[in-house]
C-alpha cells in the first residue's frame, strides 16, 4: 500500500466532437486515476514527456517537420488541477490524454491478471554485436500522438509503438464541420483499442499471425470490447445517460449508440454499428442476434464485430439481472417506473450496477487470455477460455454470469468447432485426467519434475549441461546460458532495489546473487515485480521448461498434445541438438487471482508451440516431409498447448490445445487451404496478396483496407 | 506483308502482342469497296515498359505492322483513357522520329473527360492533376529516404502508369512546381501522345458521352457504335468519401476532402513551413533544430533547469536516440506517414481506369455486339444498366438487350479483379452473365491483353485474376485468346470449361489466327 496519492488526469470522456455537443455537457470530461506505484515519480521531480515506467510519448510530427513540446505532468501549476484542462488546440494536452488513457488500460489489465504487463520483446542490436543481457526486454511502448496524416491509428509491432493520425474532417463526418482537424489521439476509444493491440501482442505474439479467419478478428474484437466496456465502467458517464433513458439500457439509445459511434469518423465503425443495432424511425434498436452470421462473414473487422455484439449482449443480460430488483422496488413491483424524471438515488444505483457489470465482463474477457491456446486461436476457444477461467475461480456461478456469456455467444453462433452439445460442462477446457484416465504414472513424474524445476531452478542445470553435450549440439552451452540469465536477474533485482531506496540506503549492498536466484521461485512476485525482472524470469523459466521437456519421454507429451516423436514429418521444426522435433516454450508466467472466498489463486501458465514448414503445393509438402527436398517454406503452420499448472500442487489443471497437432497432415491441410484462399483473394486491382504475415504492419494494413462492395470476385 | 482484310461480313479483330498493354485493330467491310480496303478502327496503343512477351516483338514492331497492314491509313483512332499502357505507343520514337507519324488518321475519338469545353471534365482533370502532383512529390520523398524501409515500389509502379518512367516523373514534378499543368507537358509521354493524336488526326477529336444516340461508323455498311462509359455520375466515377445514408445528397464538389486533402496539403508544402502543422508555432520546435545536437549538449540539456534545453534534449534523446544507452533509431517514423501515398495512388489509378471510354459495336445484319471496355472498373460497369440509346432509325436500345447480344468481349484491365464484374443474369447491374445471354448461337469469345508472367513475377500484380480467366473460359467454353499464351487449346472434359462440338471448334479455328505479332478473330455478321 502506498502512502503517495494517485495521479489524477483529465481527459475527454469520448472525443472532442461529442464533448462539444451541448446535450453532453455534463459528461464532457473524465478524470482518470493512475496508481502511484505504476509511475513512482516523486512530486518534486519533473515528469516530462511523459516518459515513465511503461510508456514514452514522443510527439514528432514528420509531415509538419516539427516536435511538439512535451508536457510535464509534475508541473506544480497544473498538477493540483488534475493536469491540463482538456483542450484540442494544445498538443501537450494530447500527450496527457494518450498517456492517461493508455496507462488506465494497462492498469485494468494488470489488476485483472494479477501481474505486471510486458510489451512484446525486440531483437536489439547492441554495440559490438554483444548478446542482449536483457533478452529483448522492451521497457516502454512508444506513443506518437501525431505520427501520420490519415484517418487511421495503429499499433506497429516492428517499432513497438502506437501511431496516431490526424486528418481533416470530410463531408461524411456528421459530427464535425468539414475542414476541421480530427485527432485520433483524442478519442478515448481509439487509444484504448490501440493500447489493447499492444498489450495483447505482448501476451500472445502469435495472435497477429492469421492462420484462420478468427485470429486477427479476435485481436480487433478484443480491443473493441475493452474500449467499450472501459467506458461503461465509469459511473459518472453512465448516470447522465441512465437518467435520460430511465434505466432501460437496451431500449435506450446511448449505450448501444456510443458503441456504434466508435470509429465512425475513421470509417471503421460501420461493421460494428451494423452488428450492434440500427436506427429505426429515429430510435435505436439492438440487432437481434443471428446464429448464422459468422458463416457469411469473412473480414477481420466484420467477424470481430460479431464477437463484440455477443459480449455486449452478455453485458446487457447481466445488467438486467442485476437491476431487476431495484426496478421492482422503485416501481412498487410493477416493473414500470412512474412518469417523470428518474429518482436520483435510483439513477446512481443503476449506474453503479451498470458499471459493475461492465467491469465484471471486462475482467472475465481479460482473464480469458491466459486460458487461450498460444496459436491459431478461434472465437470458440475464447468462449471456452472465458467459461473456464471464471469457473475455476468461482465454481458456483451465483450471478449467472457464465450462463449469460454462453447464451449470448451461442445466440451469435459462436461455439467451438465441431462441438455438438454446448453447455458449461462441455465448454470447460479438459483436465489431464479427462484426456486419459490411464496415464497416472507418467503425470506423477511430470508433477515431481515441475515442482523441482520451479522451486530449485539450480537443479535443472545438470539436465541443461547434459543437453549441451548431446551429439550434434550446436555449440551453445545451455547451462552457461541459464547461469547468465540468473546473473542478470540478480543484477536487475539489485538495481531495482537500489533505485527504490533513498540515497543513503542505496549505498548499502543488497543480497541478490546468482545462487539466490537459482534457489528461489521468482514467479510469485506478481504486481510487485519490476518489469525487467519479470521479463527475465519468464524467459528463465521458459528455458528450464524447455530443458525438462527434452529430458522426458515422447509419450507423455503426446498425451498433452505435443509431438516429439522422431518419426514426425521432416518439415516439423527440429532441434539443432538432437534432431528431434522441437517445441518452443515462449515463456512461463503466473496468473494471480482472488477467488470468491477472497483466497488468492496462483497458477503457472506455460505455453508450448510447435511449428512446421508449410507449402502451398501439397506435392512440395510431401517432398519436404520425406526429406526429398529442401525447398524454402511458403508459410509456417503452428499448433500448441497452454498448460495451467496449480502453484500449490504442481498438478496440470487444464490442457488448452489447438484443434489438432501440426504434425498431423489433416491439420496441415486445413492450414494450407486457408492460406491458399487468402493468397488468391485480391485486395485491389493489382495485388493478389492480402496481409502478408511477414510484413510487420499487419495491423496497419488491416485498418487501411478499403471495402469496395460485394460485386467483386471472391475466390 | 499483306493487308489486313475485311471479313466477308462482320468484323476482324486483331489484338497485338506487344506485352502488358492494349492495342486492338478492327477491320470492318467498307461499303461498296473490296475486302482489301476495309474501314480500320484502332483502339489504344501502349505497353508497360519492359513487359514484352517476346524478344522480337515490341511496340515499334506493332506500329510497323499497323502501318503495313492498313496501308498507312486508319479511319478511326480511339483512346480509352490516359494510362501509359494504352497510349505510350503513339509517342514511341525511332531515331528521334515518332513512328506513328507515318500512319495517317481520319478521326480521333476520345471520352468526354478529355473535352476542354466540359466544365465537369475540367474539374475532374484538375482533381487528378492535384493528386498526381502530390503523389509525385510523395514518391520523391519516399525514395529519398532509403533508411526507414518504407515501401515505395507500388507507388512508383502506379505513377509509371499515370505519368511515365522515372525521368518523366521528374519532369512532371518540375513542371508542377512552376505552375498549373499544361495540356501537354514536354517530355511527358501520356500527355504528349494524346496531344500528338489530336494534332495528327484529319478530323476531330470527337468526344463521346454515354447514352448519346448510337451512330453509324461512317464508311461501314451500317455497324453502329454505342457509348457506355465513362459515366458522368461522380459517385460511379470516383472513389469519393462515403456519404452517410441520412445525409442529403448535395452535389459533391470534386475537390478532394477528408484525409486525402490533409495528406496532399502536407505534401505540397515544405516540412516546417508555416501552416503545415495544425498547432500554433509556440508549441512546436522544428525538427531541424533538434536533429543535429551533439551528445554532450543533449546530456547537459537532459538535466538542465532551462525548460527549452530540456525539451530539446528530450526530443533528441527519445527520437534521434542521441546519447541513449541503447540504439532506438529503429523506432523512428520519418517516412511512415508517406505510406499513405500507396492507397491514394491506388485510388487514383482506379479512378482513372474508371474514366475509360467503353464502346460496343453492333453489326448491321445479325445485331451481334462487340464490347471494348478499356480498363473500366466497378463504378463504370455499375453505370451501364440504366442506359438506353436512341438508334439512328428511331428505335431505342436498352443496355440489357445490347449486352445480351454481345459475342465478343475485350477483357478489361488485363483481367484484373474488379474490372470484370461477377454476378448473374438477374442481377440489377451489368456483369459477365449479362453478356451474350440472348445471342442465338453460343459463340462467345474473349480476348485478354495481358502478360501474366511479367505482371505476377516482376510487378507482383495478380493479372489476370485466375478466377476471372476461369469464368471466361467457362463462358466461352475455352475460346479465350490470352495474349501471352501461344495457342488456344481445345477444352477437355477434365478442365470443366464445357464442351465444344467439332463444328464449333473448327469454326473457331477458321475464324482465328494466332501469329507472332498478333492474335486475330473474326466475328461473322450472319
Amino acid at each position: 500500500m502506498s502512502i503517495n496519492p494517485e495521479r489524477r488526469l483529465a481527459v475527454f470522456a469520448f472525443d472532442p466532437s461529442s464533448a462539444a455537443a451541448y446535450e453532453n455537457r455534463s459528461i464532457r470530461h473524465l478524470t482518470l486515476s493512475i496508481p502511484w506505484e505504476m509511475e513512482p515519480v516523486p512530486a518534486g521531480m519533473p515528469f516530462v514527456g511523459p516518459r515513465g515506467e511503461y510508456l514514452e510519448i514522443v510527439d514528432y510530427d514528420a509531415a509538419s517537420g516539427a516536435f511538439y513540446d512535451p508536457v510535464d505532468l509534475n508541473d506544480p501549476e497544473t498538477r493540483p488541477n488534475d493536469g491540463l484542462v482538456p483542450a484540442v488546440e494544445n498538443p501537450k494536452f494530447h500527450q496527457q490524454m494518450v498517456y492517461a488513457v493508455a496507462m488506465n488500460t494497462i492498469a485494468t489489465f494488470e489488476v485483472a491478471l494479477g501481474r505486471v504487463a510486458l510489451w512484446a520483446p525486440q531483437k536489439w542490436t547492441l554495440p559490438d554485436k554483444k548478446a542482449d543481457p536483457d533478452l529483448g526486454f522492451v521497457k516502454r511502448l512508444r506513443i506518437y500522438p501525431h505520427a501520420i496524416r490519415e484517418a487511421n491509428a495503429y499499433y506497429d509491432p516492428s517499432r513497438k509503438a502506437l501511431l496516431f493520425g490526424y486528418f481533416d474532417a470530410g463531408p461524411e463526418n456528421r459530427n464535425m464541420l468539414p475542414g476541421t482537424t480530427v485527432f485520433t489521439c483524442l478519442s478515448h476509444d481509439i487509444i484504448v483499442h490501440e493500447t489493447c493491440h499492444a498489450l495483447l501482442d505482448g501476451m500472445h505474439p502469435y495472435f497477429a499471425e492469421p492462420s484462420n479467419p478468427d485470429v486477427l478478428a479476435l485481436h480487433e474484437a478484443f480491443s473493441d470490447i475493452v474500449a467499450i466496456l472501459q467506458h461503461f465502467s465509469h459511473p459518472a458517464v453512465l448516470e447522465n445517460q441512465i437518467a435520460k433513458t430511465r434505466g432501460d439500457l437496451e431500449e435506450q439509445s446511448l449505450l448501444g449508440q456510443l458503441a456504434q459511434e466508435f470509429g465512425v469518423a475513421l470509417g471503421r465503425g460501420g461493421a460494428l454499428r451494423d452488428a450492434l443495432g440500427e436506427m429505426i424511425d429515429g430510435k435505436w434498436r439492438p440487432r437481434p442476434p443471428d446464429n448464422r452470421a459468422l458463416d457469411a462473414t469473412a473480414g477481420p473487422h466484420e467477424r470481430g464485430s460479431i464477437l463484440v455484439a455477443a459480449v455486449f449482449r452478455a453485458f446487457l443480460s447481466i445488467y438486467k439481472g442485476r437491476v431487476a430488483d431495484l426496478l421492482r422496488i422503485a416501481s412498487q413491483g410493477s416493473g414500470i417506473l412512474p412518469e417523470g424524471e428518474i429518482d436520483p438515488d435510483l439513477k446512481r444505483r443503476l449506474a453503479r450496477e451498470a458499471a459493475k457489470s461492465a467491469r465484471h465482463v471486462l475482467v472475465m474477457c481479460i482473464r480469458a487470455l491466459d486460458y487461450c491456446p498460444p496459436v491459431d486461436v478461434t472465437f470458440g476457444d475464447f468462449l471456452r477460455a472465458i467459461v473456464t477461467a471464471d469457473r475455476d475461480l468461482y465454481p458456483a456461478d451465483n450471478h449467472d454470469y457464465r450462463a449469460a456469456i454462453i447464451e449470448a455467444f451461442t445466440a451469435w453462433g459462436i461455439r467451438p468447432e465441431g462441438m455438438s452439445i454446448v453447455t458449461e460442462r462441455t465448454l470447460v477446457w479438459p483436465t489431464p485426467s479427462e484426456i486419459s484416465q490411464d496415464n497416472g504414472t507418467k503425470l506423477e513424474q511430470f508433477v515431481a519434475d515441475v515442482e523441482t524445476l520451479l522451486n530449485e531452478p539450480g537443479s535443472q542445470k545438470d539436465i541443461m549441461s547434459k543437453l549441451s553435450r548431446s551429439p550434434g549440439a550446436d555449440g551453445g552451452d545451455m547451462a552457461k546460458g541459464l547461469d547468465a540469465i540468473a546473473e542478470q536477474i540478480a543484477k536487475a533485482l539489485n538495481e531495482e532495489f537500489t533505485t527504490r531506496q533513498s540515497k543513503d540506503l542505496s549505498k548499502a549492498k543488497f543480497g541478490w546473487s546468482k545462487e539466490v536466484v537459482l534457489s528461489r521461485n521468482l514467479l510469485q512476485l506478481g504486481l510487485a515485480a519490476d518489469r525487467r525482472v519479470e521479463h527475465l524470469v519468464r524467459r528463465f523459466y521458459g528455458l528450464l521448461f524447455w530443458g525438462m521437456i527434452q529430458d522426458q519421454s515422447a509419450e507423455l507429451w503426446e498425451l498433452i498434445g505435443i509431438d516429439l516423436d522422431d518419426d514426425a514429418p521432416r518439415s516439423i521444426n527440429r532441434s539443432k541438438m538432437n534432431g528431434r522435433p522441437t517445441v518452443e516454450v515462449h515463456s512461463v508466467r503466473m496468473a494471480n487471482r482472488n477467488g470468491d472466498r477472497g483466497q488468492v489463486e496462483h497458477e503457472y501458465v506455460v505455453e508450448l508451440v510447435q511449428s512446421r514448414a508449410g507449402f502451398f503445393d501439397p506435392a512440395d509438402q510431401k517432398a519436404v516431409d520425406e526429406g526429398a527436398s529442401s525447398k524454402p517454406r511458403d508459410f509456417t503452420a503452428r499448433s500448441g498447448v497452454t498448460l495451467l499448472i496449480d502453484a500449490r500442487t504442481y498438478q496440470i489443471r487444464r490442457i488448452i490445445g489447438t484443434d489438432g497437432i501440426v504434425s498431423d497432415d489433416d491439420v496441415m491441410a486445413r492450414h494450407r487451404t486457408y492460406r491458399n484462399r487468402q493468397r488468391t483473394r485480391p485486395r485491389s486491382a493489382f495485388d493478389g496478396l492480402v496481409t502478408d504475415p511477414r510484413h510487420s504492419e499487419t495491423i496497419a494494413a488491416l485498418h487501411r483496407q478499403t471495402n469496395e462492395g460485394g460485386t467483386e470476385w471472391l475466390v | 506483308m499483306a493487308r489486313m482484310k475485311a471479313p466477308p461480313s462482320g468484323a476482324r479483330i486483331r489484338m497485338y502482342r506487344q506485352g502488358q498493354g492494349d492495342c486492338f485493330l478492327i477491320a470492318f467491310p467498307r461499303s461498296g469497296a473490296s475486302p482489301d480496303n476495309p474501314v480500320y478502327l484502332l483502339i489504344d496503343c501502349g505497353i508497360m515498359n519492359g513487359s514484352e512477351i517476346r524478344d522480337d516483338v515490341d511496340v515499334a514492331t506493332v506500329i510497323d505492322n499497323i502501318h503495313e497492314c492498313t496501308n498507312g491509313f486508319i479511319d478511326y483512332v480511339v483512346v480509352t483513357h490516359e494510362h501509359a499502357d494504352h497510349v505510350n505507343g503513339f509517342n514511341k520514337k525511332r531515331g528521334g522520329k515518332r513512328i506513328f507519324e507515318k500512319i495517317d488518321v481520319g478521326q480521333l475519338w476520345l471520352a468526354w473527360t478529355e473535352d476542354g469545353d466540359d466544365a465537369f471534365a475540367n474539374d475532374l482533370r484538375d482533381r487528378f492533376n492535384d493528386q498526381l502532383v502530390a503523389l509525385a512529390e510523395a514518391e520523391h520523398r519516399l525514395r529519398a529516404d532509403t533508411a526507414s524501409g518504407v515501401r515505395s515500389q507500388m507507388v512508383s509502379q502506379l505513377l509509371e502508369l499515370e505519368i511515365g518512367p522515372e525521368a518523366e516523373r521528374r519532369t512532371f514534378r518540375d513542371a508542377a512546381s512552376t505552375g498549373p499543368i499544361p495540356f501537354a507537358i514536354d517530355g511527358i509521354t501520356n500527355k504528349r501522345a494524346i496531344k500528338f493524336l489530336r494534332d495528327h488526326a484529319e478530323a476531330g477529336p470527337v468526344f463521346l458521352r454515354p447514352g448519346q444516340t448510337a451512330f453509324k461508323i461512317d464508311g461501314t455498311e451500317g455497324a453502329l457504335t454505342f457509348v457506355l462509359g465513362p459515366p458522368r455520375d461522380e459517385t460511379m466515377l470516383l472513389s469519393l468519401d462515403p456519404v452517410g445514408d441520412e445525409e442529403f445528397h448535395a452535389r459533391h464538389t470534386l475537390k478532394l476532402s477528408g484525409e486525402a486533402a490533409s495528406f496532399y496539403a502536407a505534401m505540397t508544402k515544405t516540412p516546417g513551413a508555416a501552416g503545415v502543422s495544425p498547432f500554433a508555432p509556440r508549441f512546436a520546435t522544428l525538427a531541424k533544430d533538434v536533429e543535429h545536437q551533439g551528445s554532450r549538449e543533449v546530456d547537459k540539456g537532459w538535466s538542465s533547469d532551462d525548460a527549452h534545453d530540456r525539451i530539446n534534449a528530450y526530443h533528441a534523446r527519445t527520437y534521434y536516440g542521441t546519447a541513449g544507452t541503447r540504439d532506438e533509431t529503429w523506432r523512428r517514423i520519418d517516412s511512415q506517414w508517406l505510406e499513405m501515398a500507396e492507397p491514394l495512388a491506388l485510388r487514383l489509378n482506379h479512378e482513372v481506369n474508371n474514366t475509360s471510354l467503353v464502346l460496343a459495336f453492333e453489326l448491321p445484319e445479325s445485331g451481334k455486339v462487340l464490347l471494348f471496355t478499356g480498363d473500366a472498373q466497378r463504378g463504370n460497369w455499375l453505370s451501364w444498366s440504366t442506359l438506353s440509346w436512341q438508334r439512328p432509325d428511331g428505335g431505342t436500345t436498352h443496355a440489357r438487350d445490347l449486352l445480351g447480344r454481345c459475342v465478343f468481349y475485350k477483357c478489361g484491365h488485363h483481367g484484373s479483379h474488379n474490372a470484370t464484374l461477377n454476378g448473374n443474369v438477374d442481377s440489377d447491374y451489368a456483369n459477365l452473365a449479362w453478356l451474350g445471354k440472348d445471342a442465338p448461337d453460343d459463340e462467345f469469345v474473349a480476348m485478354v491483353p495481358v502478360h501474366s508472367k511479367w505482371a505476377n513475377e516482376k510487378q507482383g500484380w495478380n493479372h489476370p485474376l485466375p478466377a476471372i480467366v476461369d469464368a471466361l473460359m467457362k463462358k466461352a467454353r475455352g475460346r479465350v485468346l490470352l495474349n501471352d499464351v501461344k495457342r488456344v487449346k481445345r477444352p477437355k472434359a477434365s478442365d470443366g470449361h464445357g464442351k465444344l462440338t467439332d463444328t464449333e471448334w473448327t469454326a473457331f479455328k477458321d475464324q482465328s489466327i494466332e501469329a507472332k505479332v498478333y492474335k486475330e478473330y473474326v466475328v461473322l455478321d450472319e
